[in-house]
């Protein structure tokens, strides 16, 4: 499997540049983090990969073959997406039942399973359903459905923290079972960054990061101590954002430590956020 | 390709709507029936009369329209959503309408039946959409197929029609949507006839003439009227095609 290869791929909405150019891969069975503001085109991309809408150039590859109206290649992905394409009249249940016909590897028993852990009412319909369990139910077909690509375009929208971290929990349980390639593309930078591996930082429809995590965790460091001790390192220092906390104080910086901490000085990793609102702020 | 699921999907998000249309038809037939037995048993005298049942038919013609106006958007939505594309849909949405016009010629061929039957009385002639058409009442094998092709291909032109129209609603922007939902209403109902009657209804007498030639109406010739239905709705299929190959899901 060669994974999901994106070539040069455009799109424009009206005069609005929506992705300019992309070249991206993801290779098989990794986590990626898709990561940009509102609006900086992940869903675009999403979707484009999906054949859902059609690039203005470019080409997708799934496993080397072009998923641009093609049913093989479609069927090795599955998207969730925000917005629910689901008939509303329809049952949880019969959701599952087309499901299975569409993508023959969707294993039923598992989805049941995984509704029972979300406490979900399978005989239920899809307009019935609260913003939570929407996603909710759309997330248990991602984690059911046994493509080799699973796109999660913000999985968790509207799910509270237990519900949040359950998902997090299956999405690894999972994933150490049967691995797959998962790109997450979400807002809640924090909670993913302990599970991607890769992370892609999209903003303006253009790609400004695209390596491991712990590469890219590893381009900074963190300093903790008093505020005055604090402030005196970081002078003249390239620093992403400080955290204050009564007399204390959390600076994040990007670069390598150069020479010896000072006394007082704490060390720490950078934090993801920090990084990320630096860079797509710029 | 996933057309054969892409088939039975659509297909199967039909059947509910056509089992109750069944039922409403049923129903209304069965009351009709009960109706006019009465009258005629309490009529003692017999005004020499004959009440003709005409074309029931086309209740079903306008009820495939209707339902082809309805079936795009969220068809298109859930198969979008399941790995299947617009060439799968589109194949099988030709096999759906395909199956369901040719099962609802079936069905109205029996309601014309149990109608025949129970207007068994001199008094009600019972006439189908094709007998309408075509001045025959005859149980002929020959014209019960025509007939059937006949119905079938009316149905085809009316489900080809609801489905162009919805897909150009949905390809549509707001103008566009306006123009249908406003435009096309106030011209047919407003518009045209002003204009014909300030042309003392010369065009809709070049329409009828035109209708009457194209289903060889005048000319007795049904075959006229089967091939022109069968090719309009190849026309208005591939208008769609054009339409859904280029469509994108709306977020």
């Amino acid at each position: 499997m060669t994974g999901i290869e994106i070539k040069n791929v455009s799109k424009n909405y009206g005069n609005v540049q929506a992705l300019s150019n992309i070249n991206l891969t993801f290779e098989s069975d990794k986590i990626y983090g898709l990561l940009g503001r509102n609006g900086a085109g992940k869903s675009t991309l999403l979707n484009i990969i999906t054949s859902r809408i059609f690039a203005d150039s470019g080409e997708v590859l799934i496993d080397g073959i072009p998923a641009k109206e093609n049913d093989h290649a479609l069927r090795k992905v599955y998207l969730m997406s925000e917005k629910n394409f689901y008939p509303g009249r329809m049952k949880i249940k019969e959701v599952f039942k087309w499901t299975r016909q569409f993508y023959p590897d969707f294993d039923e028993d598992y989805a049941y399973k995984l509704a029972e852990r979300f406490e979900l009412n399978t005989g239920k319909s899809v307009k019935s359903l609260s913003t939570g369990y929407n996603s909710i139910f759309k997330l248990i077909i991602a984690l059911s459905v046994n493509t080799p690509y699973v796109l999660l375009d913000e999985p968790v929208l509207g799910l509270d923290a237990n519900h949040r971290e359950l998902f997090y929990k299956v999405l690894l349980e999972k994933y150490s079972q049967s691995p797959c390639t998962i790109v997450i593309s979400t807002h809640l930078i924090e909670e993913v960054s302990n599970i991607i591996e890769n992370i892609i930082i999209i903003k303006k429809g253009r790609i400004i990061k695209n390596e491991t995590c712990e590469s890219l965790l590893a381009s900074g460091y963190s300093v903790a101590g008093t505020a005055a001790k604090v402030d005196a390192y970081i002078a003249g220092r390239n620093v992403l954002g400080v955290d204050n906390l009564g007399g204390l104080k959390q600076a994040y910086l990007l670069g390598k430590i150069d020479g010896e901490l000072p006394e007082g000085i704490e060390l720490g990793k950078l934090d993801l956020q920090k990084l990320f609102i630096q860079l797509t702020n710029q | 390709m996933n057309t054969s699921v892409s088939y039975r999907y659509q297909l199967a998000s039909q059947i509910k709507g056509i089992v109750i249309y069944y039922l409403i038809v049923l129903c209304v037939s069965v009351l009709v029936i009960a109706t006019s037995t009465v009258a005629i048993s309490i009529s003692s005298a017999d005004d020499g009369l004959s009440r003709q049942i005409v074309g029931t038919e086309f209740a079903t013609i306008i009820y495939l329209f209707v339902a082809a106006c309805n079936s795009f958007r969220e068809e298109f939505g859930m198969l979008m959503q399941n790995a299947t594309s617009r060439k799968s849909l589109f194949i099988g949405r030709i096999l759906t309408t395909l199956t369901i016009s040719s099962f609802m010629v079936i069905m109205d061929k029996l309601i014309y039946f149990i109608n025949r039957a129970a207007y068994s009385d001199d008094k009600y002639v019972v006439l189908s959409f094709f007998d309408s058409f075509y001045n025959t009442n005859s149980d002929s094998f020959k014209l019960q197929i025509t007939g059937f092709f006949f119905h079938l291909s009316f149905n085809l032109f009316a489900s080809g029609l609801g489905y162009l129209l919805t897909n150009i609603f949905y390809r549509s922007g707001k103008g566009g949507r306006l123009g249908i939902c406003v435009g096309l209403p106030v011209g047919l109902f407003v518009v045209f006839p002003l204009v014909d009657s300030i042309v003392n209804g010369k065009i809709s007498e070049a329409i009828f003439r035109g209708l009457d030639k194209i289903l060889g109406v005048s000319a007795q010739k049904p075959l006229y009227g089967i091939i022109s239905c069968f090719l309009i709705f190849t026309g208005l299929s591939a208008i769609s095609w054009l339409l859904i190959r280029r469509a994108n899901v709306k977020e």
